[in-house]
């Protein structure tokens, strides 16, 4: 029995509960060159090196006293001369006949293993980098294409409902506002996709009727499938359909569905939406269409970024994005997704399926159509020239008297002379200090004065930000027009 | 306020009594590692356990890096888990880096704070010129070496496994399933927060008294570290124990037990004038210095 302990091919150990060494194996000694006198008796992690140590100490000691076992813990140890060699250890604890408690250990070297190790970590630290930097980099690329989208959305916005011009031009002008807003909706999916991946959504939840968020998907995507002959039917079947989640997150999800169902669906076909309760509370929406269908080889694949089946990008456009970031936003939301197929050509269905919640006694008030504010005297601060001019135009052609500054000391210079304010309305980025600490400047001069917030982000610590400096609301660039004349209407009501 | 702060750090309150213990887990580890000491008080103490976030059962949707990159964000926690359940006269019972952690929550809401008991504390792990904490900068990067390959794929450290132990029938399948697993670069973070942190600049300031427990040959805060602590902590009281190792509570339950329980009891009776014993006492087990 002492020569299979001495002779075993790994080395062992045993050490007493409080940690120290009471019986080494040859094979060990042999490997590390200490002397058995000389480690006997002595603390076990003599044997570690010290950051070595700081882990035994925190991590591997208590998980063995807990536990009672451990298994392949990498251990550097210590040979006599000092060089560390790696290690694998598992160790288990047992109670000795008189009451105390024993840690049996085996180590196996894994030089090489190591060696792979190391350059597994580089790598992986180097993957790490280059997709932090890629992730960097669309955040920064998003902001800068939506920065200069805002004139030309406002510009053509103000001229589609300028009827001094004629029809044809307003007609034109149409044309680019929607296509502004559509890229502006690729780019939101791009800030999307990017927040998503570094963990950056937090849902605003509230309990909701799908039913009516659904009447919303259908007014939105009707007029898509009307111009493509494509008969569209919403059967809300499910008679348990609330739930707990963000209201403008879940939109988003059903909005990608059905537009998705459309634009994959021939002219003249179907897309039938039903909400049912199948399982026992649970509450599931399905989208299915009769459209070209999905490949079984790519099914797996279709939640994945950038993915799009094997159908070309030039001939549907998008980024691919959507079935990515609808999957995260309902797993966010603790629920599945599914999506399903009999084939190419014929048709596809997606199924989410979410956890219900009791319904609340009264649902919460349709939120209000805007009023709009009468004449206002309003502090814009934008330092993007031509953001500013198209801003400062609509807001006058509204009724509103109009204050513009470029810079944050321009508008504190206003805001001494100019006698009435109503509100003030600022860019978060400004050239010589930052649109939150102005806010919080001018709350010092006049406390009651709303702000709204402008900026190109929309993370939800901006909006956090933006509450805690003073200001009331955040539009995120480019910023319609309604949204600003609702929000203006709400604030000043309000105040 | 109250429900949201108990839930982001799994806050577990038991046992019976006018004051308050709250028990703060060291790097590594959660607040299961309290499990041998805190029966022994439940009976006359309100017992209150929590995870910092990052660690344990938190909520660790709750972590932001920049806030948890120093101590100063655990002791935001400490403080919040304060405030949320309204607690004052508090007896802070930390281990290792908690014990800073209660040392810059001390010095923030100092009478949210009636006692400071530390095991193993130590205010710079990092030796600095006649400072000797034990470490040099490259052994806290052998650390990080360490935990990364540990966490690179070894399961234990990682997600929830499911041991069996027969021999320890007592600890519930649950603990054992959740305990130390951990997200690795979130305990990355935390071990540069700890190791690399200096709080000797913080001591003089404390108001609170404090005991410092200082176990014999515990390699991560020597001896010498203890008594650089008591000698800068004011009203503080160094004990050095029998319990070797770094975690008497776990380790020594029974002595670690017995030297708080002498501590509060003593603090509970009117104090004798404090009298400044010879330091060369430290050097033997078990005798205590008072500053």
């Amino acid at each position: 029995m002492n020569d299979l302990w001495d002779h075993m091919p790994c080395g062992m150990v045993s050490f007493a509960g409080d940690g120290v060494i009471l019986r080494v194996n040859d094979t060990l000694l042999a490997m590390t060159g200490h002397e058995r006198a000389a480690i006997t008796g002595q603390p076990f992690h003599v044997l570690l090196s010290k950051g070595g140590r700081i882990f035994y100490h925190t991590h591997l000691f208590p998980l063995l006293q807990m536990r009672g076992e451990v298994e392949e813990i990498y251990l550097s140890i210590l040979t006599q001369s000092g060089a560390e060699i790696p290690m694998l250890m598992n160790a288990r604890s047992r109670v000795t006949d008189s009451g105390a408690t024993m840690h049996d250990a085996i180590f196996v070297r894994v030089r090489q293993r190591a060696q792979f190790e190391t350059a597994l970590l580089n790598e992986r630290k180097k993957a790490q980098q280059a997709n932090k930097a890629k992730d960097d980099f669309l955040a920064t690329l998003s902001h800068e294409l939506r920065t200069p989208l805002n004139p030309m959305l406002m510009l053509s916005t103000e001229m589609e409902l300028d009827l001094t011009l004629p029809l044809a031009v307003r007609q034109q002008a149409g044309v680019i506002r929607s296509n502004a807003e559509l890229e502006a909706r690729l780019i939101d999916d791009l800030l999307d996709h990017t927040r998503i991946t570094r963990g950056k959504i937090h849902l605003v939840e509230s309990i909701l009727n799908l039913h009516e968020l659904l009447t919303l998907t259908e007014d939105i995507t009707r007029i898509d499938s009307r111009t493509k002959r494509i008969e569209l039917h919403f059967l809300k079947e499910a008679t348990e359909h609330h739930m707990q989640g963000d209201s403008a997150r879940l939109q988003q999800v059903f909005w990608n569905l059905v537009k998705n169902a459309i634009k994959f669906t021939p002219e003249e076909g179907a897309v039938h939406v039903r909400t049912h309760n199948s399982v026992e509370g649970k509450v599931s929406i399905t989208v299915t269409d009769t459209g070209m269908g999905i490949h079984a080889d790519t099914l797996p694949h279709i939640f994945e970024a950038f993915e799009q089946g094997s159908i070309s990008k030039q001939q549907f456009g998008g980024l691919g994005l959507g079935l990515a970031i609808t999957k995260s936003i309902v797993e966010l939301h603790q629920g599945s997704i599914r999506a399903e197929s009999p084939g190419l050509g014929q048709g596809a269905s997606f199924t989410v399926e979410f956890n219900i919640c009791p319904r609340p006694f009264q649902d919460a008030a349709p939120v209000q159509a805007a009023h709009d504010s009468g004449s206002l005297s309003l502090l814009l601060v934008e330092d993007h020239e031509s953001t500013r001019e198209v801003l400062a135009r609509i807001l006058r052609r509204c009724g509103h008297e109009v204050h513009a500054a470029a810079t944050g000391a321009e508008a504190l210079l206003l805001a001494q002379t100019v006698e009435h304010l109503d509100a003030v309305i600022s860019d978060i980025g400004l050239p010589d200090q930052s649109g939150l600490d102005l806010m919080r400047e001018l709350k010092v001069r006049r406390p009651s004065l709303p702000g709204i917030a402008l900026s190109g982000y929309g993370m939800e610590q901006d909006l956090k930000d933006a509450r805690s400096a003073g200001f009331s609301g955040h539009l995120v660039k480019p910023v319609s027009l309604d949204q600003l004349r609702s929000l203006l209407a709400q604030l000043t009501a309000a105040s | 306020m109250r429900d949201s702060i108990s839930a982001r750090n799994n806050v577990q309150i038991c046992g019976q009594g006018a004051r308050t213990m709250l028990f703060a887990h060291g790097f590594g580890c959660d607040q299961n590692m309290w499990r041998y000491i805190t029966p022994a008080f439940e009976k006359d103490y309100r017992i209150v356990l929590f995870d910092y976030v990052g660690c344990g059962k938190s909520d660790v949707n709750a972590y932001h890096a920049s806030r948890y990159g120093s101590l100063e964000g655990y002791a935001r926690d400490v403080l919040d888990v304060c405030e949320a359940l309204d607690l004052t006269d508090v007896i802070f019972v930390g281990h290792s880096v908690s014990s800073m952690i209660g040392v810059l929550a001390a010095n923030q809401q100092p009478q949210r704070f009636s006692h400071l008991i530390m095991l193993g504390p130590s205010p710079c792990y990092v030796n600095d010129g006649d400072y000797i904490g034990g470490f040099e900068r490259e052994d806290i990067m052998g650390l990080l070496d360490t935990m990364e390959r540990n966490f690179l794929g070894w399961a234990q450290f990682l997600a929830p496994v499911a041991m069996k132990n027969s021999e320890r029938p007592e600890l519930a399948q649950e603990l054992e399933e959740s305990f130390c697993s951990t997200d690795p670069d979130i305990m990355r973070r935390f071990a540069e927060a700890t190791f690399l942190a200096d709080n000797r600049a913080d001591l003089p300031k404390v108001r609170v008294p404090s005991l410092i427990l200082q176990c014999t040959e515990d390699t991560i805060a020597p001896l010498c570290v203890g008594v650089y602590l008591q000698q800068h902590l004011p009203g503080s009281t160094l004990r050095v124990m029998n319990a070797t190792g770094h975690c008497p509570h776990m380790s020594h339950p029974i002595e670690t037990v017995q030297l708080m329980k002498e501590y509060l009891l003593a603090a509970a009776t009117p104090a004798p004038p404090r009298v400044q014993q010879d330091l060369a006492a430290v050097t033997t087990a078990a005798s205590t210095v008072s500053a």
